[in-house]
């Protein structure tokens, strides 16, 4: 009896010591127990693979940083204390502690970027510059973020988003050969009727897209396909970058839409990379990206650098397409009224892309940023 | 390596726990030596040498000054000469920089050149306690000691060695050789090892974050912004500092150790002077066990004794870093803690209580803005931003940030108190208290490895390329 006493006194003092010992060795037998992964589909990331020890990687203590995330990126049921870590955070209060907001609705907001004034002048400069050198109409379209255009949709507490004043300032920037179509009025105007941005991802959906090109149109007096005319394809479970980013896994997935005319002429579609490998297809949407994680990639293949989308059914007009990943999405419509299109992504494209102009004739060129990436990235300065 | 890592919790400790306790006890100190130096080695592979250097000079001066105890000038020699080589040593890596800045400064030097000495980890802290037990062994506070194992174990001991606390030999020159593990040390050990790294991971990294975030727009903030800022960096650093001295006592617990407290619940002092005796004691002791009581301390007159103060200050604030706001910040506290020897305290201890601890509170938040900014001009920015209403009572978004961290500002200010610990005493007789407490520890070693693993978490936002 008094043994048995004895070992419930144990039990109690010695608990918290049995549950350390166990869970620090426990992870460490995990860790030595699952192969190494290589890829993170969450993270859309390559893994660290273990790294090879060298005594001048030591002594420049690269090794122990790479080991560090080595071991961190194949720490097992990762996603898992992410996950805790995002939950956690938002129960005490602190929305957005992965740079994402849990919105209402389930939209998933990107927090506001910082107004960084010196990027975007130095944007705007090049693209001034751009179109002063090649003699060219530049229609330039920012498209604002989410957490902007949905502000009803953000929590009660959160950073201000600033698009406003940045694209004012765009305004008072630009030269006058740039044509800034602006969104704001229609986004605004339409936001009740439609969902323009996806809840899980910063992009726009098609029917977002769809008012963008709408505008495009009117601005350069094209008369738009209506549509009516187009069949739209349902396709479920889009989890895009903001879900990823956000860790919070309980979030509902998006419908990711596709807008294809019946008759649809047959597009002849060439994709490059930055390594100046190509290759070549006859539609828009590569739906075998619909059943993989990222699905975003169903418009044009994803981010490559370069894209030429010949549309045989027309005999004239060329377009020449800066963009970031905002394009992709835009671009099948685009298509429909352009014998060419040109489309390069400044991030990734590695030449001069003024040689892509024909010398002499004057031609449509349409800049689409997001404007995340019109006040962070700066790779616009390609624009030579 | 630090000991809020995935690296440290999830391979480094249970492999050297595993293997320390299957180690023959006579083998022990053998084996902490050699963990604590590829503890070392992990981030600073280089500058192990001057370590082991400081080592063997302080083990040979040891014996040295043992074997000619006798001969008063030659023991007084011998330790002089041990102190020297010591904060030649720390002067060379630490404040050659800084001092070849000043002589710059003269029209004459101004060509020379700075050159980039990178500080070896931990110098200020293993050089200190080194030092100190020549001094001790020359004053007869401690045994020598000739195993040089035991000796090397001691500077090296993988908890302490790279931010305290500054464990001073005659503290653990028994424990050196005859500790005896026992489960309860090592369960009082996880205990505080848990509640040092929750008060780092879950703290001090989020109050870091908050003043990260309202430092970067100073300008913005308006007035109550910037003092919640400077707020949230003061208990940064205080969670930070005592959370890393809490998880070395714990380590040292689960290993046979007893180190001194390091801190005592700074936050609630209601005079500076009680402020610096409940923060970082161990330094606080060493300088006054070596620099100003032999100096003289208070038995020399009062004129003395200020000098003394103002001495010891200079060099604490120096202690902290090679730049002149180190400097003011020592500096800073010397004139608030000499005004409080001499008339403050008698006026403060007339007032009530809440205004002595707005007074102590003050002082020290304001003491961290010095502390902070090296760089003078932005130091000037911060504290007129803190006392001028250029920019507005607070910014729309520093309101918001606020009032998103909230909560957890409201924990960490109950964390800087007593009171948990008061209630843990309260409860700890009741008969269920023992599920109550391995709960709330095992849930916070929980989120401390979610909030770990999700620092490493990094999506990438385009398709990989």
């Amino acid at each position: 009896m008094s043994m048995h006493k004895n070992t419930i006194k144990k039990l109690k003092t010695y608990s918290l010591t049995f549950i350390f010992c166990f869970f620090i060795s426990f992870m460490m037998s995990l860790f030595l127990i699952y192969p190494p992964k290589e890829y993170s589909a969450n993270e859309k990331r390559v893994l660290q693979p273990l790294p090879k020890f060298t005594l001048e990687n030591f002594l420049n203590g690269s090794l122990v940083k790479d080991f560090e995330k080595y071991l961190s990126d194949n720490f097992a049921w990762r996603d898992f204390f992410v996950g805790m870590d995002a939950y956690c955070n938002l129960a005490i209060g602190k929305n957005g502690s992965n740079g994402i907001y849990k919105g209402k609705d389930g939209y998933l907001i990107r927090k506001p970027v910082e107004e960084n004034m010196q990027n975007i002048s130095q944007n705007m400069d090049k693209l001034a510059e751009f179109a002063e050198k090649t003699g060219s109409n530049l229609d330039l379209i920012i498209i604002p973020s989410t957490g902007f255009t949905m502000q009803d949709k953000l929590p009660m507490l959160h950073e201000q988003f600033t698009d406003d004043v940045i694209l004012k300032e765009v305004k008072k920037m630009k030269s006058q050969k740039i044509n800034l179509i602006d969104l704001r009025d229609a986004f605004f105007n339409n936001k009740g009727v439609d969902q323009i941005y996806y809840k899980t991802d910063h992009h726009l959906t098609s029917k977002g897209t769809y008012l963008v090109y709408l505008e495009h149109c009117m601005k350069k007096s094209i008369t738009p396909i209506p549509i009516k005319r187009f069949s739209v394809e349902n396709h479920e479970n889009f989890f895009g970058t903001a879900y990823s980013k956000s860790a919070l896994w309980f979030a509902k997935p998006d419908i990711i839409q596709i807008f294809e005319m019946a008759d649809s002429p047959k597009f002849e579609v060439t994709i490059s990379d930055s390594d100046d490998k190509s290759k070549t297809a006859n539609t828009l949407f590569f739906k075998e990206h619909l059943n993989k994680d990222d699905k975003y990639p169903v418009f044009l293949d994803g981010n490559h650098s370069f894209v030429k989308i010949i549309n045989p059914n027309l005999n004239e007009g060329k377009l020449l397409l800066i963009k970031d990943s905002f394009g992709q999405c835009l671009a099948p419509f685009l298509a429909n009224h352009y014998r060419e299109i040109d489309m390069v992504d400044p991030r990734y494209y590695k030449h001069h892309i003024s040689d892509l102009l024909e010398k002499g004739h004057s031609q449509d060129v349409l800049l689409v940023y997001g404007l995340e990436d019109f006040v962070t990235d700066l790779s616009l300065h390609r624009l030579k | 390596m630090v000991f809020s890592s995935i690296l440290f919790l999830f391979l480094f400790l249970p492999l050297v726990l595993f293997i320390y306790y299957i180690t023959p006890r006579k083998c022990r100190n053998l084996f902490l030596f050699i963990v604590s130096l590829i503890f070392y080695c992990w981030g600073e592979p280089t500058y192990i040498f001057i370590m082991l250097f400081s080592t063997i000079s302080d083990y040979i001066h040891g014996i040295l000054i043992d074997k000619f105890r006798k001969n008063k000038t030659v023991a007084k020699a011998l330790m002089i000469s041990a102190v020297v080589i010591n904060l030649v040593t720390l002067c060379y890596f630490k404040y050659s920089n800084f001092l070849l800045s000043i002589f710059k400064c003269i029209p004459a030097f101004s060509s020379i050149s700075l050159p980039q000495i990178a500080l070896p980890l931990g110098i200020s802290f293993y050089t200190f306690q080194t030092m100190s037990y020549s001094i001790d062994v020359y004053r007869g506070d401690a045994p020598v000691q000739k195993n040089i194992i035991s000796f090397g174990a001691f500077v090296v001991l993988f908890p302490q060695l790279i931010a305290g606390p500054i464990v001073r030999y005659q503290d653990i020159a028994y424990q050196l050789d005859h500790r005896k593990e026992t489960l309860a040390e090592f369960t009082k050990g996880i205990k505080l090892f848990l509640i040092g790294l929750s008060k780092k991971v879950l703290l001090a990294n989020q109050m870091g974050i908050l003043w990260d975030t309202l430092r970067s727009t100073t300008e913005k903030n308006g007035i109550l912004g910037c003092w919640i800022g400077i707020i949230a960096y003061s208990m940064q650093i205080y969670f930070d500092f005592s959370g890393y001295s809490d998880m070395a006592c714990g380590l040292g617990n689960m290993l046979g150790f007893e180190f001194l407290k390091n801190f005592n619940y700074p936050y609630i002092s209601k005079s500076l002077t009680e402020f610096w005796r409940r923060w970082h004691i161990s330094l606080g002791t060493l300088f006054k066990e070596y620099v100003y009581i032999p100096l003289g301390g208070n038995r020399k007159g009062p004129k003395r004794q200020l000098f003394n103060l103002m001495i010891v200050w200079f060099l604490t604030g120096l202690w902290h870093g090679a730049n002149w706001n180190y400097v003011m910040w020592g500096v800073y506290y010397g004139i608030i803690l000499i005004a409080e020897k001499l008339f403050l305290i008698k006026f403060l201890e007339k007032l009530p209580a809440v205004l002595r601890h707005i007074y102590s509170l003050f002082f020290a938040v304001t003491g961290f803005v010095i502390f902070f900014f090296e760089d003078t001009h932005k130091l000037v920015l911060y504290l007129k931003s803190l006392f001028f209403f250029d920019n507005g009572l607070i910014s729309v978004n520093a309101l918001n940030i606020f009032l998103a961290n909230l909560p957890l500002i409201g924990i960490s200010a109950i964390a800087c108190t007593p009171v948990m610990s008061k209630l843990y005493y309260k409860v700890k007789s009741h008969r269920l208290y023992w599920i109550a407490e391995s709960s709330i520890l095992t849930i916070l070693m929980l989120l401390c490895t979610a909030s770990l693993v999700s620092q490493s978490y990094n999506p990438f936002l385009y398709f990989r390329f």
